[in-house]
């Protein structure tokens, strides 16, 4: 059985929660999208929400420096930060979120 | 003709301008690898003081470069004169970005535009710097000495993290192209893996000679991570660096000019204000010997045209054919080019022997506007004048042309080779489906034989999401569309050029290939005997930022020149009676 918090919901689903409205806040704020966020589904893309590159560079370093991590070169592509769901493979994947 | 060699020329009178100001334009430095620079002054040749404009790096610099040119006037209209430049290796000085020690050769670019500014009597001399130009003037100020003031203008937050940031936007622009190793790429800019790492190791020496003051300039939330100021030992002035985010994180179609932060810096330049001596002296070097290819060329600035048209001029020693190259502006990109590509192949085709011009239109990079017209306008009507005014001033037979353009400048040497027959055309991603310019106050200009102008039925039919639909309605509208617009046909005009004998090259991506219209694309294929040549490049970008592709154009450019000017037989008349070519003095057949 999963581990729960006191409110019994399962600790890794309001983990995930957590770093997604975390990853939100920060796309809300650096993205310079032309929607709002809360519009927006975890895999919508971002892209196509109006981010453009230069505000996909300052996404990037504020994910770096919210979650302590630098993204390698490999992970500097569009599909890392296509979504929130792609991101927050990518913070996974870097161990700025515990998993 | 009409072609002014002198460099020196009045501002004009500016409504922006409070006082006169004269410019004029120089190479200075080291005579076997000379700096290219201006010199802005006030017009009765009296000034309070000398300001050095260390510009910044990669594409920052290109979406600068006009903001640096309204800067550098305002400080001259201010009482100031005014040096701006351009670092070893970079827009129209001598070398390549891809050099190696270019950190060195950058602050001994610097150190050279300060010896100029105070070779010409001026009383002080002061810094301006953005972002890597900031940390660069901070270390150039550490090093030189007897600097009165320094402004620090949005100074990035360390040079590892410009890198960083310069090089993501790059992968994030461009995304699947291959990155090469060994280098690093930024936006309009390749350095070598050594130069990139004394970059981001670069630390602000001790100063021996600290500066009398500085103004700190930062965007809210973007402090630098070295404490610039403090470590240059001065009195510190700190204040909002306003507007930078439309200035240079946007397309270069999209910036806007931050005309506050640079009143803020002309007037804190300006106090306090000692009186002005003069008159100042700016030496003249007119012209210059740059390497190009194991050998020399000999660039000049001219002006071109009753309008007074800025260029640059590059002569082979020893001219192999009569035909002149005109290199076009790319957008609202100056006369370097995309990413400094006119200025490697202008140097370039010179040392094979053939004569190059790279100039502004007007409004667009250094060159003024004409009367009535607004600056920094891409595509204008004026452009017309401008091409045919080039062609007038710089050769003896404006029929003994080759035009060359990407973007705006493709479609606009393609236009020119209708209006008036020349010998050859090289369009790079020619946009032919725009909304003119004039279209926002009057008709379209009866000058514009290919343009298909862009209204809302267009616009509707992108919103159409789903692709076989959209493909269907493509090919009927351009059925339906050519058949209304028959001479603005791709397939009618290429006609028309082929019976002119103008040889064309298109080299187009996918994307740009549509200009033509799918069905049209669909018949516009060619052989190899074709006049017209047509090649469709997978994944070609744009503005060709990354370099393996630009290298990749230059290499195509470069031979379908060669195949145009060297080897084939001069043009014939041809049954419709166009103009003969005038005879060329080519050479390898």
């Amino acid at each position: 059985m999963a581990p729960t918090n006191d409110n019994g919901v399962p600790r890794l689903v309001n983990q995930e929660l957590i770093v997604k409205e975390q990853i939100r806040t920060v796309v809300s704020e650096h993205a310079r999208l032309s929607v709002p966020i809360e519009e927006l589904g975890d895999d919508s893309d971002l892209f196509q929400a109006g981010m453009t590159s230069h505000a996909s560079v300052s996404l990037m370093l504020a994910l770096e420096e919210t979650f302590e991590v630098e993204f390698p070169e490999a992970l500097i592509r569009k599909s890392t930060f296509q979504s929130v769901t792609s991101i927050e493979h990518a913070l996974l994947e870097l161990g700025g979120v515990a998993a | 003709m009409s072609l002014v060699h002198a460099p020196e020329r009045a501002a004009g009178h500016r409504d922006d301008l409070k006082t006169p100001t004269t410019e004029s334009t120089l190479w200075f430095g080291p005579t076997d690898r000379p700096l290219f620079g201006w010199v802005h002054r006030p017009a009765d040749g009296r000034a309070i003081g000398a300001v050095v404009l260390c510009p910044p790096l990669a594409r920052e610099w290109t979406n600068a470069h006009y903001a640096y040119r309204l800067l550098a006037e305002h400080l001259a209209a201010a009482g100031m004169l005014a040096v701006r430049f351009d670092y070893d290796g970079t827009g129209d000085s001598a070398g390549e970005d891809g050099d190696p020690a270019r950190v060195a050769a950058w602050l001994a670019s610097i150190s050279a535009a300060v010896e100029l500014a105070r070779g010409s009597g001026c009383p002080s001399v002061s810094l301006v710097g953005m972002r890597m130009g900031a940390l660069l003037a901070a270390v150039a100020t550490a090093g030189t000495g007897s600097i009165d003031g320094v402004v620090l203008w949005d100074p990035c937050s360390s040079p590892r993290a410009f890198l960083r940031e310069q090089s993501a936007l790059h992968r994030l622009a461009l995304d699947d192209h291959p990155v090469a190793e060994g280098i690093v790429e930024l936006p309009g800019m390749v350095l070598d893996a050594p130069t990139a790492a004394e970059l981001s190791s670069l630390e602000i020496p001790e100063v021996r000679h600290p500066p009398a003051r500085v103004l700190l300039l930062t965007r809210p939330g973007r402090q630098p991570q070295v404490d610039l100021a403090g470590a240059l030992g001065a009195e510190i002035t700190e204040g909002p660096a306003l507007g930078q985010e439309r200035l240079l994180d946007v397309d270069l179609a999209e910036r806007e000019i931050p005309m506050e932060t640079m009143g803020h810096i002309v007037s804190w330049l300006a106090t306090p204000n000692p009186g002005p001596v003069g008159p100042v002296v700016v030496p003249r070097r007119e012209s210059a010997r740059i390497g190009a290819a194991g050998t020399s060329v000999t660039e000049q600035t001219v002006r071109i045209g009753p309008a007074g048209l800025f260029g640059i001029v590059t002569d082979p020693d020893d001219p192999r054919v009569s035909t002149t190259v005109l290199m076009l502006n790319s957008g609202n990109n100056s006369h370097v080019g995309p990413s400094r590509l006119w200025v490697d192949l202008a140097r370039r085709w010179a040392s094979m022997g053939v004569r190059c011009v790279r100039f502004d239109e007007s409004g667009l990079g250094d060159s003024p506007t004409r009367p009535g017209q607004a600056p920094q306008v891409i595509r204008a009507p004026e452009n017309f004048d401008d091409v045919e005014d080039a062609r007038r001033a710089l050769c003896a037979d404006p029929a003994d042309v080759a035009v060359v353009g990407l973007c705006s400048g493709g479609y606009q040497a393609l236009e020119a080779a209708l209006a008036r027959p020349l010998r050859a055309v090289c369009a790079i991603n020619p946009i032919l489906h725009f909304t003119p310019p004039e279209l926002a106050h009057g008709p379209m200009d009866p000058r514009r034989r290919i343009c298909w102008p862009v209204g809302s039925f267009v616009g509707a039919y992108r919103l159409l999401a789903v692709e076989p639909v959209r493909r269907q309605l493509s090919k009927a509208v351009w059925r339906v569309a050519h058949l209304l617009h028959r001479r603005r046909n791709p397939a009618e005009w290429l006609d028309r050029l082929r019976a002119e004998a103008v040889d064309v090259l298109i080299l187009c991506g996918v994307n740009e290939a549509r200009s033509f219209g799918v069905e049209a694309y669909d018949t516009l294929a060619t052989s190899d005997g074709d006049r017209v040549q047509i090649e469709v490049i997978e994944g070609l970008d744009h503005a060709l930022v990354p370099a393996w592709q630009r290298a990749d154009v230059a290499s195509r450019m470069t031979e379908h020149l060669e195949k145009v000017l060297f080897l084939a037989d001069p043009p014939a008349a041809n049954d419709a009676g166009a103009p003969v070519h005038g005879p060329s003095e080519a050479v390898g057949r």
